[in-house]
């Protein structure tokens, strides 16, 4: 039985804002208490831990030995905070180390049920993602000056603005599905689409339109305030930092991957990410109100789409991470080659 | 489809890269990490180079279409030298009675009168249309070194031929700009045969001065429809690490002393299962390092054609 003040922590913390008392209710049920003494470790880096863990009482800190910086601290992570994301939304190790930096009350939601609430409980699980991923942009917002002031201080060479002119009118092409034929095998095939089921799928391709952008082609513009979607099929789509001109990558989008605005999680924040076309690519487009009628028409499919657009947003934040050290550690785009 | 292994730095026993550590070179052959559908089975090549031996400027070099696992020549050998910088590739090819196994398919491939290599992970698709295309690039006196049937070797004689010299001291430009050169041929040669399939292209080179890598593919994403196996057209990885120098420290193989960079690796994959000091350079990228008064000044660069 949990006592009063757990339970006011659990009901406060952000993870838990959308979830109502039932579910709360189940997750603990099906969660355990753990208790940490001083010093112990939750997460380690490089290796897979057990979930996700709420903080109840105490705090720990997170570090990470970063190549170049050896031993650095993140943060601290006081009671209603939670650590682990990377454990519970991709079971992959943890790029972090967590350590108890007081004794500790937490609440450990395993990866195991985590998978399970897909098939038992989505729309807990959903809840769940959708905190989860407001957290995420908001690590990225906080994370992006700070890159930027990284990349104004280096001799990154500068973009022409005369070639960005030119590659934000390059627009793709809208065809019909008899133009372009959509093989649903390889929508089907992905892991990605692995809790979707084929009337998901016919659905999702119902709400979108086949584009093939050729290469260059902007398809979110940095501080552009955006919701649409997209499904790579073909071809590829980068990622950027841009600040005055100055670009820095941060990860490729390749076939079969999901992609969104940051605009889609949270309605006040511009992209702050370019995307754009590598080379001549094919994708699903959800526009804005497409979006908006699927998930009013489609709470299961939606509660489905959100958890890729939550895995998008991990993959920008770990590209983020790694370009930050990266610019520490590199000597960046100096030099204008050929 | 293949594995590379580049290393720059402070002298090193080439066991400890190639046997020693949880994800070792010679373990990624039948166990790769990051490609495990296909093994690297179709030869070893290693250039290593250490000043201190004679003919110091020219690397020491070793080459088997054997499986290294078996080698104990191989065993033997890695446990003698250490050298300064080191260049090793492992094989792999889809396992087709059409492949040609054999020593002058073996990387990394350094002609005569060169002291620059080259080792490639990758494959640029439908290779044999193109091919002779690409002689116009080549320098005529070094046509006659081709003498296997790779993709690779080719686009090797076409990078030596961009490059200011056959030796000699190379400024980061040289190398840089030849690579983008070569690069951009290869695309021009694609588009006239109207070759648009995804065809990775991670160039290793070296010349015992410095290393470098690309991360690049053309037309990434575009497979063929009936193509079974994907191993062929992932993003092939790409990954490095430096420090002070790298070995056996607190029970277990890392690169000590990350502040000091006097000792770097750029490999497909990382050495250790741990990933945790290892990071991977992005896609469309090219990466070079060179040791300058004892540390290692790393430069990235975007490649955009």
């Amino acid at each position: 039985m949990l006592d009063a003040d757990l339970k006011n922590t659990l009901l406060s913390a952000p993870l838990c804002k959308y979830l109502n008392i039932e579910e709360i209710q189940n997750i603990i049920s099906y969660s355990k208490f753990v208790t940490f003494a001083e010093g112990d470790m939750l997460l380690q880096q490089g290796k897979r831990g057990e979930g996700l863990y709420i903080i109840l009482e105490g705090e720990v800190i997170v570090n990470a030995k970063i190549l170049g910086a050896g031993l650095a601290q993140f943060s601290i992570v006081k009671a209603g905070g939670f650590v682990g994301v990377i454990s519970i939304m991709k079971n992959n190790p943890s790029s972090t180390s967590v350590i108890a930096r007081t004794p500790l009350k937490c609440l450990l939601i395993s990866h195991a049920y985590f998978e399970m609430m897909s098939l038992f409980l989505p729309e807990t699980k959903y809840k769940l993602v959708r905190s989860i991923t407001e957290g995420l942009c908001q690590g990225l917002k906080e994370k992006y000056p700070r890159i930027m002031k990284i990349i104004n201080k280096s001799g990154v060479i500068q973009k022409s603005s005369f070639g960005r002119i030119i590659r934000k009118n390059i627009s793709p092409t809208i065809f019909n599905f008899t133009d372009l034929e959509l093989n649903m095998n390889i929508l089907k095939n992905s892991p990605l689409f692995k809790y979707f089921n084929e009337d998901d799928l016919d659905e999702l391709v119902n709400y979108g339109e086949l584009i093939e952008a050729p290469k260059n082609c902007v398809l979110i513009n940095e501080n552009e305030k955006n919701k649409t979607s997209y499904i790579v099929l073909r071809g590829a789509v980068q990622t950027s930092f841009i600040y005055k001109n100055k670009l820095a990558k941060l990860i490729v989008f390749a076939p079969i991957s999901f992609f969104c605005g940051i605009t889609l999680v949270n309605e006040s924040f511009p992209s702050l990410v370019n995307y754009s076309t590598r080379v001549r690519t094919t994708l699903l487009k959800i526009d804005e109100n497409n979006m908006l009628n699927l998930q009013l028409a489609n709470k299961k499919l939606w509660e489905k789409i959100y958890d890729l657009v939550c895995h998008s947003f991990i993959e920008l934040k770990r590209a983020s991470n790694r370009l930050e050290i990266r610019l520490n550690s590199e000597f960046y785009n100096i030099q204008q080659l050929g | 489809m293949c594995r590379v292994l580049s290393y720059l730095g402070l002298p090193i026993l080439v066991k400890e890269l190639l046997y020693d550590s949880d994800n070792s070179f010679i373990k990624q052959s039948y166990h790769p990490q990051y490609l495990p559908r296909l093994l690297n089975l179709a030869g070893f090549g290693l250039v290593a180079w250490d000043r201190s031996s004679h003919n110091g400027l020219f690397p020491y070099i070793y080459k088997t279409e054997e499986l290294p696992f078996y080698d104990e020549n191989l065993h033997n050998l890695a446990s003698k030298i250490t050298p300064t910088c080191v260049l090793a590739h492992l094989r792999g090819v889809t396992y087709s009675s059409k492949q040609v196994v054999s020593l002058q398919n073996v990387h990394p491939f350094i002609f005569p009168g060169s002291n620059v290599a080259l080792a490639h992970n990758g494959s640029l698709f439908d290779f044999e249309k193109m091919k002779f295309d690409l002689l116009k690039y080549i320098k005529p006196s070094l046509k006659k070194y081709i003498r296997g049937t790779t993709d690779s070797e080719w686009i090797y004689a076409v990078f030596l031929s961009q490059l200011p010299g056959l030796m000699g001291t190379y400024e980061p430009s040289d190398i840089t700009d030849a690579l983008l050169k070569t690069l951009k041929i290869l695309q021009k040669v694609r588009l006239k045969h109207d070759i648009r399939i995804n065809s990775p292209v991670n160039l290793f080179i070296t010349n015992g001065e410095f290393i470098a890598a690309t991360r690049y593919v053309f037309d990434y994403g575009w497979v063929p429809q009936n193509e079974d196996d994907a191993q062929h057209f992932i993003y092939h990885s790409l990954w490095y690490t430096y420090g002070e120098s790298y070995g056996f420290y607190d029970n277990e193989y890392k690169m000590k002393g990350s502040q000091k960079r006097s000792s770097m690796i750029i490999s497909s994959e990382p050495l250790t299962e741990d990933t945790t000091t290892w990071i991977e350079v992005p896609e469309y990228s090219m990466i070079f390092a060179k040791l300058e008064k004892n540390e290692i000044d790393i430069t990235s660069l975007d490649i955009t054609l």
